[in-house]
């Protein structure tokens, strides 16, 4: 189609510049009017140009607008991005709020949600003392090892367990959910486009109601920024849902700037000293590198400003 | 500090306790040092109470629904495109001509214009609020 | 120049254990006191976040009910 459109639209243009160069050749050796072959030069021009910018325009037309494999709402509105502080490269999370995040999670997520990768013992000194973490585990029965007569018991949990699932299995927490089934959360800061300004938005976007004109299957919320749009969460974050232990008001986007925190703590526990490390390293490398360039320098300065003089022998015997 | 620390571990008259109870202790002296911190953090607290006095509100929502974002003038091509979206689409339920070309149309798309720039307008308020 | 560098190699180069060892000691006190400084510094900028910073809240209702 581009081929043969172009083709065409040279020949086009062929056939006028043809023209025009017979006409002007006619005019140069001919002794009619002078007036009339500028006239026709323009128009011959004027119509290449108007036949160039039309072949443009209808190719621009035909290939050159944006296609979108999704509708708006399929994709999901993209995320506001927020100035969280830990994300920033010299900064460590904020660990008050990890400890308020981590109360959210046990308090309103962890009803659906598992955090399965995260023992309690990861807690301790990050948001946790001691003897809080085993408190909390051992509020959790967990299978011990099978007994004299290989019955397995039951025994409250250690520091080394992990954190309880809400459901035994995945089918489930379907059955439990209308046939969506809650994700995990502990990797869901790294598994999801947009991180934590995406799961901070689906939090708080919940719009009071959908716009108008939206269709959604039964038992689905309206979320901007769930991609379909329909999602099988409903909205859990309302204003003092929970209390915070330090006296922080627990508005609905307090709850869920802290729980995001905390996923991204649970996604990426080692980010702390990850930071640290790269600190460290790169002054000592910045350091190291710059020495670099200067032993480079010192080596190579008498090579590059050398003058290289050559006086050729004076021969004895004077000219061959 | 790491390393005096290793050092007194390695050494052959000190004692090792699987918590730690005596760095605890120590630790807390530090403390000292860190109520410049704590002070900071005092000083925030007041000014959240007040809010709190009142009907505990979202910060999100008040910044982008009652004071500015949503009515701001950036974000005003995309309220005057919504509600228009609404007007028309809710209006063919009330008796007003419907719109043949497009019988199934939504304002999601709308509705994410004026979000998107709402929430992006609110973001930097919501984060000086936030703690 | 010769000067200076007399005595340093007299005491420094001369001996290879010395020069090693030299090498050696100061690697390690150099880590040392750069894990130090920088340790520091970034107890400074992230002052108020680390669990460090918090925990004597925790650590003084040891065993009571701050987390039910």
């Amino acid at each position: 189609m581009l081929a043969r459109s172009a083709l065409r639209s040279k020949r086009t243009v062929g056939a006028v510049r043809n023209g025009a160069v017979h006409t002007s050749k006619r005019a140069a050796s001919s002794s009619s009017s002078s007036a009339d072959s500028p006239f026709r030069l323009n128009m011959a021009g004027t119509a290449a140009t108007a036949v160039a910018i039309g072949s443009m325009a209808w190719y621009y037309h035909l290939y050159g607008s944006e296609l979108h494999a999704m509708t708006p709402a399929e994709e999901g509105l993209h995320p506001a991005k927020y100035p969280w502080v830990h994300e920033q490269y010299l900064k460590t999370f904020d660990h008050q709020a990890l400890r308020r995040g981590f109360q959210v999670y046990r308090e309103v997520c962890s009803s659906c949600h598992s955090l399965s990768r995260i023992p309690y013992r990861a807690l301790v000194g990050v948001t946790h003392t001691v003897d809080e973490a085993k408190a909390m585990a051992e509020e959790n029965e967990y299978d011990s090892e099978p007994n004299d007569e290989g019955e397995i018991e039951k025994r409250p949990g250690k520091l080394s367990d992990y954190l309880p699932n809400p459901y035994k299995n995945d089918e489930a927490a379907r059955a439990a959910n209308n046939g969506a089934l809650p994700p995990d959360l502990s990797l869901m800061v790294k598994a999801r486009h947009g991180g934590c300004n995406y799961i901070f938005n689906l939090l708080t976007g919940y719009p009071e109601e959908a716009p108008p004109g939206v269709k959604l299957a039964d038992g689905l919320n309206f979320n901007p920024y769930f991609p379909g749009t329909g999602i099988a969460m409903a909205r859990v974050l309302y204003n003092e849902l929970v209390e915070y232990e330090d006296g922080t008001p627990a508005t609905t986007s307090q709850m869920a700037k802290d729980v995001v925190e905390f996923l991204n703590w649970a996604a990426e526990p080692e980010m702390d000293q990850r930071k640290k490390m790269g600190m460290k390293v790169l002054i000592i490398g910045s350091a190291l590198f710059a020495l670099s360039i200067w032993v480079k320098r010192y080596k190579w300065a008498p090579i590059k400003t050398r003058k290289i003089v050559y006086n050729p022998p004076i021969q004895a015997g004077g000219k061959h | 500090m790491g390393f005096f620390d290793m050092l007194e571990a390695a050494l052959p008259w000190s004692t090792a306790e699987a918590e730690a109870p005596k760095e605890e202790e120590e630790k807390e002296e530090e403390s000292s040092e860190e109520s410049k911190d704590e002070g900071s953090e005092d000083k925030e607290e007041p000014e959240e109470e007040e809010e709190e006095e009142e009907e505990l509100e979202d910060p999100k929502e008040k910044f982008e629904e009652v004071t500015e974002c949503k009515e701001s003038k950036a974000c005003s091509p995309a309220k005057h495109h919504y509600d228009e979206c609404v007007e028309r689409v809710t209006g063919a339920d009330h008796g007003k001509p419907v719109d043949k070309k497009h019988p199934e149309e939504d304002c999601v798309e709308e509705f994410f214009h004026l979000a998107h720039c709402a929430t992006q307008c609110a973001a930097p308020k919501l984060w000086n609020a936030l703690k | 120049m010769a000067s200076v560098g007399r005595p340093l190699y007299n005491f420094l180069f001369r001996r290879n254990y010395v020069f090693l060892g030299v090498i050696f000691a100061s690697a390690f006190g150099f880590e040392i006191a750069y894990d130090t400084v920088t340790d520091r510094i970034w107890d400074n900028i992230n002052k108020g976040r680390q669990w460090k910073d918090i925990r004597s809240k925790y650590i003084e209702s040891e065993g009571g009910d701050d987390d039910e």
